[in-house]
């Protein structure tokens, strides 16, 4: 904790700053490593256990009283001095003893001003690890949470979350170790001090001291109800702008630029607007505040002439020097009442994201049956329905799937099979109804049981209709992972039929592909999604769409690909012709299973909606 | 450098410079002048009616030494205060509105592959991050800063009056805290800019977990994202805490110049009462002077701590405005220049030996490629994944590096042209049917101005039953990929462009949307232009010319009837009917 060289030369500290500039992770210290472990591992109850606060002053409560002490020692060396100085104006003393004491004073200032780099390098820490205290918790918030796709919390704002709020509470923070803890300290230790030196006049300043800070406090609400206002315009103009450089060829395709750039214009006016509202309200508390410390001055002068106090001169100004320190802090106190309404607003937002629902919190406790190495066979479908807030997805779905079989699922737009897809890897959970899981081992339970929902969870390879990619490397994005074996990330380049792609890139499997995978063609993106699935080994696949941005020659070798490597899959699509090759196919229409049988039976009845949908194909060619 | 710069932009503060500096002033001046006043008020505190003359611009001022007559200074101290800190910042704050206006015209401006080569997260942190340090601590700090010194100046002025070998004291303090400023403010903005890097980087990593963390934990690869995560934060906090260190210990040296000088002028005020040449209030005065300059001192250290920052801010936000147009980077070809550029472009595309590449030093992906687009007819155009069909958009676009060749539009070179002018002529169902956050209506209608029916029946065409003004959410994430697809149609139908440019436009589309898709694209684009990138032959044949492309050239071309049963050989069967 005190390795900080406080006292080294400029040459020095250059050469330390040179060493520490590297990537070299070592001034993180042992605390912050140990948070990081230690949420790590007992995540669950950090989460839960509420407040904030609190929770983070147990967790760093000797960092937090090693500051107050050092300060409180500030405090005490300030008293010292100040008495020091009282008596050296004092005219009764010699001036050799005069001098004495100067020199002690000189000492006095000295060890001050050491203790306080000290405390301000601690200061520092704390700060660096509220930052990570937050960080670390939402991430974990972020991946118990699962996806969920509603407004508050989206993209371009948890982004904000990330980058700006958890600054805010870092500030605070700061300004409450900086000025707050000081200011409190000194009343403690100088105000006792003032009173026995100057009697009812001493209070009376102090309490004037103080006088600023019941409007700080009125300032500070307002603050608060402003920085939620100005929070939702910067959250719109993060979403806006995230947008933006993230699909810059689409809105050069569309000439949209102008529109968006005025867009951000208006969401910057009104935030100027807002934030000049706030600050104009700030800037009086400040204003007000930095020049107070005149004011208790006054009535010190002012109640000892009335009460015509014998004190002495270098009593007086022995008092008001006290007050000035106090004071010294007090002045910036309206600002932390302020900061503290900037953080308060983050806070609330961070809490509303911690008090979101957990995927654990929906599931029930595991069904105490025998699942040790069993494995998911079949998924019953009971009557589930499942909504996205208002609008129905799917409705009264009654369905078994066997998972050993090739299932293929079509439909019209929107009718739900993405949905149906990501209830069955259990990526979302019904809304109403039940989904049975059968065990090889005979046993069926629900697949809300805690137990159940990892078995099945471990079984399923996903691949989402929109690809994801991460900008790293190939490989890594097949992966997900940093120590994977390039023979079978190649493996599964070859069975996603990426592996003539690859033969055009210098690095090959190294090749970085770029944020969201811009330099990857659509197919190409689509194609890393799959191989990903197939990089898994999963026994079971589930697949959204996989073919739709591939020729039919691809499309072709990578059914082949997809029928071989799995033992069972669930396949939705538009492209009609291989769907042939699976053993079962299920037509979703508006939320509900229209049509369920095996496809080949299907194309060759009439009147089915599989063989319509085939021939309207034919009706264009003619057409 | 970047510092004066941006000063040069605050353009609202410039106006009211004046009013704002005299109103610094009096804010610095005032709370000295209380003092001065105190020592005086204490000179005669026991004889009564004595008083301050002052002679102002030949007007007597008196201020009888009375309490009423301190508190009146105190009152007009910290109006001052108030004034001087509201007209800079929140003018400041005006102003900077326009540095954010330049930043989004460049980002309008620059080449496409910027934003390949630089995470977003980096850009959303330069214009808005920088932006918003600006406008909220930059003028702030420049403010603060013009305070702190007039502020030091005015306390160095009354020592100077009440003790002048104190007041000339000042002189080696400034110069020892140049020095430790000359040692420190290059390690400290260093620190800044790397700072800010590593920042930058943790929050890349973060953008990983928001965006795949459904990906990371179905494939339980949950720590090793976290293991990414940590390692960029991990390299932020430590610069963070160097940064730390490298402010307290200058805050530690800055200390205990002024501890020191401190001293000294006590031992001068000492040695001075024991001889009787200074009063014990002038010795109030000063002491209490001295003790406002040692946290005054700081106060401008501090402030000029912020000011560097500010500096790295702005050179940031300058960056992004001064990057170069995209036309000077697009290409080594020597300029053409069209004679009339806002001529609407007519006639047929024609790609003679065109060359690209995304970037310059990247592989070329289009090589030498020629090919004639007829006007009016409807184009297919076919190829394996990769084969270069949606690079063949962008270069019509000019969003790529053009190595060589030319693009021609009835004749005339698109690089003549003004970028946004010819971007104009086209209509576009991109490959990825993104849906910016809003509504509907907003993705609908984009710069349109048209009335609501217009919008509706659009939608009803496509088939797509939804309220304009139902939300929308980042990309579209509430629709299904089909119906954002449909959306992307609607747009197109809307928009009368007289090229259409069509990427896989019902890659998520059923069969029988599809087929009606078909049929309203017949009837809506017959007189256009239209190119279909596809990789469903069936729904090209009704096209009039279809070309295939491989490894970026052109391998073929002709009707459908010829070319279809040729395709189907290389590309497989297309769907047999039942
Ligand atoms: N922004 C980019 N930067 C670098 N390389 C890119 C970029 N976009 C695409 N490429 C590369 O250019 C090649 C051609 O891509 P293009 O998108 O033109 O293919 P495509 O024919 O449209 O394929 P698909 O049918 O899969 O969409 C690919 O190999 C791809 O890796
Ligand atoms: N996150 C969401 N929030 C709200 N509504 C949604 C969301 N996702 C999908 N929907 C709606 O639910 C319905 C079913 O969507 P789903 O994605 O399952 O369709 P789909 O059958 O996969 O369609 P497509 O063939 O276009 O992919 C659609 O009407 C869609 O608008
Ligand atoms: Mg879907
Ligand atoms: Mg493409």
């Amino acid at each position: 904790m005190f390795d900080l060289k406080l006292f080294s030369s400029p040459r020095a500290l250059k050469r330390d700053f040179l060493q520490s500039t590297d990537v070299a992770p070592q001034s993180m210290g042992p605390e912050l490593r140990s948070d990081f472990e230690r949420i790590r591992v007992q995540n669950a109850d950090l989460l839960i256990s509420g407040n904030f606060w609190w929770d983070f002053m147990r967790t760093y409560a000797r960092h937090l009283t090693l500051i107050v002490s050092l300060r409180g020692v500030g405090s005490i060396l300030i008293l010292a001095s100040v008495l020091a100085s009282q008596r050296i104006l004092d005219e009764t003393n010699t001036l050799t003893a005069s001098l004495w004491l100067l020199f002690f004073y000189g000492l006095i200032q000295l060890v001050h001003r050491v203790t306080n780099a000290y405390v301000a390098m601690l200061q520092n820490q704390i700060l660096v690890c509220v930052r990570t205290f937050v960080t670390v918790r939402m991430n974990w918030k972020l991946l118990r949470m699962g996806s969920l796709s509603s407004a508050e919390f989206s993209t371009g704002n948890l982004k904000t979350l990330i980058s700006s709020d958890i600054y805010r509470i870092a500030e605070f923070l700061g300004s409450l170790f900086r000025n707050g803890i000081p200011c409190l300290l000194g009343l403690i230790f100088l105000g006792p001090v003032i009173w026995f030196y100057m009697g009812i006049p001493g209070i009376v300043a102090v309490a004037t001291a103080f006088a600023a800070l019941p409007l700080a406090l009125i300032f500070g609400r307002y603050v608060f109800h402003k920085e939620e206002i100005i929070k939702r315009q910067e959250d719109s103009l993060a979403t806006i702008v995230g947008e933006w450089v993230t699909h810059v060829r689409l809105l050069r395709y569309l000439g949209w630029e102008k529109l968006l750039a005025s867009k951000v214009a208006g969401h910057i006016r009104k935030l100027v607007i807002e934030v000049t509202k706030q600050h104009g309200v700030n800037l009086v508390n400040f204003g007000i505040s930095v020049s107070w410390w005149l004011m208790p001055i006054i009535p010190l002068i002012y109640t000892a002439d009335v009460m015509e106090d014998t004190s002495d001169l270098s009593t007086l100004f022995a008092s008001i020097w006290m007050l000035n320190h106090i004071t010294l802090y007090i002045r910036w106190l309206p600002g932390l009442f302020i900061s503290y309404g900037a953080a308060a607003a983050c806070i609330l937002r961070l809490n509303r994201l911690f008090s979101h629902s957990d995927i654990e919190d929906e599931l029930l406790p595991p069904c105490n049956q025998a699942l040790q190495g069993a494995m998911p066979t079949k998924l019953h479908f009971n009557h589930v329905s499942f909504a996205y807030e208002e609008k129905e997805a799917l409705t009264d779905l009654d369905l078994t799937l066997d998972l050993s079989r090739y299932t293929s699922l079509i439909g019209t737009v929107g009718s739900g099979k993405s949905t149906l897809l990501k209830l069955i890897c259990a990526e979302v959970q019904p809304t109403a109804g039940k989904i049975l899981v059968e065990f090889d081992n005979g046993v069926i339970a629900d697949l809300r049981h805690h137990d159940v929902y990892a078995a099945v969870r471990r079984v399923f390879g996903y691949m989402p209709q929109e690809a994801y990619l991460s900008n790293a490397t190939l490989a890594v994005n097949i992966s997900l992972d940093e120590h994977h074996s390039d023979q079978e990330v190649m493996q599964a380049i070859h069975l996603a039929e990426l592996a003539a792609d690859i033969t055009h890139w210098d690095s090959g499997i190294r090749e970085e592909v770029g944020e969201t995978g811009v330099n990857l063609s659509g197919g190409q993106k689509q194609r890393v999604n799959l191989a990903r699935a197939l990089y898994s080994g999963r026994p079971y696949l589930v697949l959204d769409d996989p073919l739709s941005a591939v020729d039919t020659n691809t499309e072709s070798a990578l059914m082949q690909s997809m029928l071989n490597q799995c033992g069972g899959f669930l396949l939705s699509s538009h492209r009609l012709t291989e769907l042939k090759k699976t053993d079962r196919l299920l037509v979703l229409h508006d939320g509900k299973v229209i049509e369920d049988g095996s496809p080949t039976t299907l194309a060759e009845d009439p009147f089915s909606e599989f063989s319509k949908h085939l021939r309207a194909a034919e009706v264009s060619h003619v057409a | 450098m970047a510092l004066i710069r941006f000063i040069g932009t605050l353009k609202l503060l410039k106006k009211i410079i004046v009013p704002t500096s005299i109103v610094i002033l009096c804010a610095a001046a005032t709370p000295s002048y209380f003092l001065w006043f105190l020592g005086k008020t204490g000179d005669c505190a026991l004889q009564s009616g004595c008083q301050v003359t002052h002679d102002l611009l030949g007007w007597q001022v008196i201020l009888p030494l009375t309490t009423s007559s301190l508190l009146a200074i105190a009152v007009v101290a910290m109006f001052c205060r108030v004034a001087a800190w509201t007209m800079f910042e929140l003018s400041g704050q005006w102003s900077t509105q326009e540095i954010q206006a330049q930043m989004m015209k460049s980002i309008c401006k620059v080449r496409t592959s910027f934003f390949d080569e630089n995470p977003s997260g980096r850009l959303i942190n330069r214009l808005l991050g920088d932006y918003g340090m600006l406008r909220l601590d930059g003028v702030m700090s420049i403010g603060d800063t013009a305070n702190s010194f007039a502020d030091v100046i005015c306390v160095g002025l009354l020592i100077m009056i009440a003790h002048p070998i104190a007041g000339l004291l000042i002189l080696p303090v400034i110069l020892l805290y140049v020095g430790l400023q000359t040692q420190l403010a290059p390690m400290m903005s260093h620190a800044r800019e790397l700072r800010a890097v590593k920042i930058g980087e943790a929050l890349h990593r973060e953008t990983d977990l928001i965006e795949g963390r459904t990906m990371f934990t179905l494939y339980n690869k949950v720590d090793n994202l976290l293991e990414r995560i940590y390692k960029a934060f991990n390299n932020s906090l430590n610069i963070q805490l160097f940064y730390a260190k490298l402010m307290s210990w200058g805050m530690l040296w800055m200390g205990v110049i002024s501890a020191i000088y401190a001293v000294v002028v006590y031992a001068f005020l000492i040695v001075g009462m024991h001889n009787q040449t200074v009063s014990v209030t002038v010795a109030a005065v000063v002491i209490t002077a001295v003790f406002n300059l040692n946290n005054l001192f700081f106060g401008l250290s501090w402030d000029m701590s912020f000011l560097g920052e500010t500096a790295s801010h702005a050179r940031r936000a300058f960056y992004i405005i001064d990057l170069p147009d995209e036309t000077e980077q697009e290409s080594h070809a020597p300029q053409i220049v069209d004679d009339a550029p806002m001529k609407p472009l007519k006639g047929n595309i024609r790609f003679e030996n065109y060359s690209m590449s995304y970037r310059e030093h990247l592989p070329r992906i289009l090589t030498d490629l020629n090919l004639e687009i007829p006007m009016g007819l409807h184009v297919g155009i076919v190829g394996r994944t990769g084969a270069g069909k949606t690079s063949l958009m962008q270069a019509l676009f000019r969003l790529v590096y053009h190595h060589g060749g030319d693009i021609k539009v009835g004749g005339r070179s698109i690089f003549g042209l003004d970028v946004s002018f010819l971007r104009s002529h086209f209509g576009v169902v991109p490959q990825d049917p993104y849906l910016f956050a809003g509504t509907i209506r907003f993705n609908l209608a984009g710069t349109m101005d048209l009335p609501d029916d217009h919008l509706r029946s659009a939608l009803d065409r496509v088939g797509l039953k939804v309220g304009l003004d139902a939300t929308v959410l980042e990309g579209g994430k509430d629709y299904s990929v089909g119906e954002r697809q449909l959306l992307c149609l609607a747009r197109l139908i809307l928009n009368r462009k007289s090229y259409i440019f069509m990427d896989e436009p019902t890659s998520s589309l059923d069969r029988r949307t599809d087929e009606k898709i078909q049929q309203l694209l017949q009837t809506e684009m017959s007189d256009r232009t239209v190119i279909t990138i596809a990789h469903r032959l069936e729904s090209l044949f009704h096209y009039d010319l279809i070309m295939e492309l491989s490894e970026g050239k052109l391998v073929r071309q002709g009707p459908p009837g010829e070319m279809i049963p040729l395709l189907q050989s290389v590309y497989g069967n297309i769907e047999e009917s039942a």
